[in-house]
């Protein structure tokens, strides 16, 4: 029915199910309306609501970007249309902008898993924002710290770091 | 049991995240490259810094030259720096006690050396210097007389993110006092020529020009001193005309600047408030000059007390930075956020000249050979 909205479930890697609207997430997510768009032709005529396995991300994971989206790109929820709905005057600042700092307040797990989801469900808005918040975490940190944070082991000899380290001193 | 390790970011998105790190703090960059070599090699290839400076648009500030001051009196020796960079010196030479810093614009420091009558083109960055020999009227009159001289990029086709080595032109306007009417000048020189331009000259414009102007398309902006006047080189077309209608007079001066919307702006001071004008022109052809802001800078930044003659000295395109000298110091001051940093201690700042490149990991030095 064209009055009722329609709605699709996701299905996290561990099992969980999330309805989201199916307009609200297609304008989010070019990997989802890419899925929909495929089931579409079998599921025409029937009334049954569409599962849509998403088994990369995790229902805490999910969950968020859920909560992300609905607020980003819910046309009731925000004046304008979904994927433009910036109408402040110069100078303001973004109305959802408090939001986003919020959102991107966690810990580095959730944040990287957050880039992650951003990047596999293809939702670009989030991708910049939490790549971005990376990024302004990893100005904070000494290397050694950058190495533990993202699980990297170092393979620089001790004779290579040192020249470095001598060669760039004003950056340390 | 150990904990899990974290979640491994893959090659892509770990490139996505290093992009966003600020062109203005390169030593992030810097540091990012000490991570691992996997880093290293993303960060130093040409396709990563290719996008890096797409990305961010606009080569960032590094550092400042004060061009009111001959070399030799020190304190234009150095670069003020206003980030964490290398620190970049003027090259040592028998003539360096007698520079005269001109310009800084597209990775280029433009030098008058009094002493040996030419210019030098200088890249800090590459340590590359091109000297540029005196024009037929002699260096030692044009800077006698006071002059303004403007250097910039001039390859092809070029975006001026990222430029170095390339061919540049310079563009001096002088005011002539040996002819019968006062007499302003332009000549172009070409480093892919190699000569200097016979002068354009306009009549009766009897002030000195100084600042560093703008350069919007084909044209170069220059402020006279003592009158609220401006001309405009249009370097492509050869023609030197005065701006029209002239500009809102302001007590200190004004600086001259390119808006955003690539239109000729210009900043200036009256009674402690920041006052910026954007020159329009109508669809029909008609000029005027249209108060864009007004910003009161005692709110924004530390004077020394009411009466204290605070001035715009600078401005830095691209980024929409100005600098604002006050008994206090040398602030900088970014008009879009409205954020004031103060850069240096107060001093005889008059004409300040900023140096903006974009510093990337492609310069990091002693990296292992074995990427």
């Amino acid at each position: 029915m064209a009055s009722e909205k329609k709605v699709v479930f996701l299905r996290s890697s561990d099992g969980e199910a999330f309805e989201v609207s199916e307009e609200v997430i297609s304008a989010a997510s070019v990997t989802i309306k890419g899925m929909i768009d495929e089931e579409s032709p079998s599921r025409a005529d029937t009334a049954a609501t569409t599962t849509l396995a998403i088994p990369n991300v995790t229902a805490a994971t999910l969950s968020r970007v859920l909560h992300y989206v609905n607020k980003h790109f819910d046309a009731a929820a925000v004046v304008g249309r979904p994927d433009d709905y910036i109408f402040c005057a110069p100078g303001d600042e973004h109305p959802l902008a408090r939001f986003d700092d919020d959102f991107v307040d966690v810990d580095n797990d959730t944040l990287i898993d957050l880039v992650h989801a951003a990047e596999y469900l293809h939702i670009k808005k989030l991708f910049d924002l939490t790549c971005k918040a990376v990024a302004d975490k990893l100005k904070g940190r000494t290397i050694d710290q950058i190495r533990e944070t993202f699980g990297i082991v170092n393979d620089y000899t001790v004779e290579e770091e040192v020249e470095v380290y001598r060669e760039n001193s004003w950056a340390f | 049991m150990p904990p899990p390790p974290p979640p491994d970011l893959v090659h892509d998105a770990i490139s996505e995240i290093l992009l966003r790190l600020p062109p203005d703090e390169p030593q992030w960059l810097f540091r990012a490259a000490l991570v691992c070599k996997s880093w290293l090699r993303t960060l130093t290839g040409p396709a990563f810094l290719r996008r890096y400076r797409d990305f961010h648009g606009a080569p960032p500030l590094l550092s400042l030259v004060n061009g009111e001051k001959a070399i030799k009196t020190g304190q234009g020796r150095r670069f003020i720096p206003t980030t964490a960079v290398p620190a970049f010196l003027i090259p040592e030479s028998d003539d360096t006690p007698y520079a005269w810093p001109f310009d800084c614009r597209h990775g280029r420091v433009l030098l008058g050396m009094y002493r040996s009558a030419c210019y030098l083109v200088y890249d800090p960055v590459t340590g590359d210097r091109r000297r540029v020999p005196e024009q037929a009227i002699g260096i030692q009159w044009m800077l006698m007389f006071r002059s303004a001289t403007a250097v910039f990029c001039a390859a092809a086709g070029c975006d001026h993110l990222d430029c170095h080595g390339g061919p540049f032109c310079l563009v001096c306007v002088f005011t002539d006092y040996t002819r019968p009417t006062t007499t302003m000048s332009v000549t172009m020189y070409s480093s892919e020529i190699g000569v200097w331009s016979a002068p354009v000259t306009l009549d009766n414009v009897p002030y000195v020009p100084y600042s560093r102007g703008p350069l919007i398309g084909d044209e170069i902006y220059f402020a006279l001193l003592e009158a609220a006047t401006i001309v405009k080189y249009d370097w492509a077309n050869n023609s030197l005309s005065v701006v029209k209608p002239q500009p809102p007079a302001m007590h200190d001066g004004f600086v001259l600047m390119e808006m955003e919307d690539h239109s000729l702006g210009l900043a200036g001071i009256e009674d402690s408030t920041l006052h910026l004008w954007s020159r329009r022109v109508s669809l029909e052809g008609i000029a005027e000059w249209v108060q864009c802001r007004v910003i009161d800078l005692e709110k924004k930044m530390p004077m020394a007390n009411p009466s204290d003659s605070a001035s715009v000295v600078g401005f830095a395109e691209g980024v929409d930075i100005i600098f604002v000298s006050t008994g206090v110091g040398l602030f900088l001051m970014e008009l879009k956020s409205g954020r004031v940093r103060k850069v240096s201690e107060p001093g005889c700042f008059f004409k300040i000249l900023p140096y903006m490149r974009f510093y990337t990991p492609d310069r990091l030095l002693g990296v292992p050979a074995d990427l």
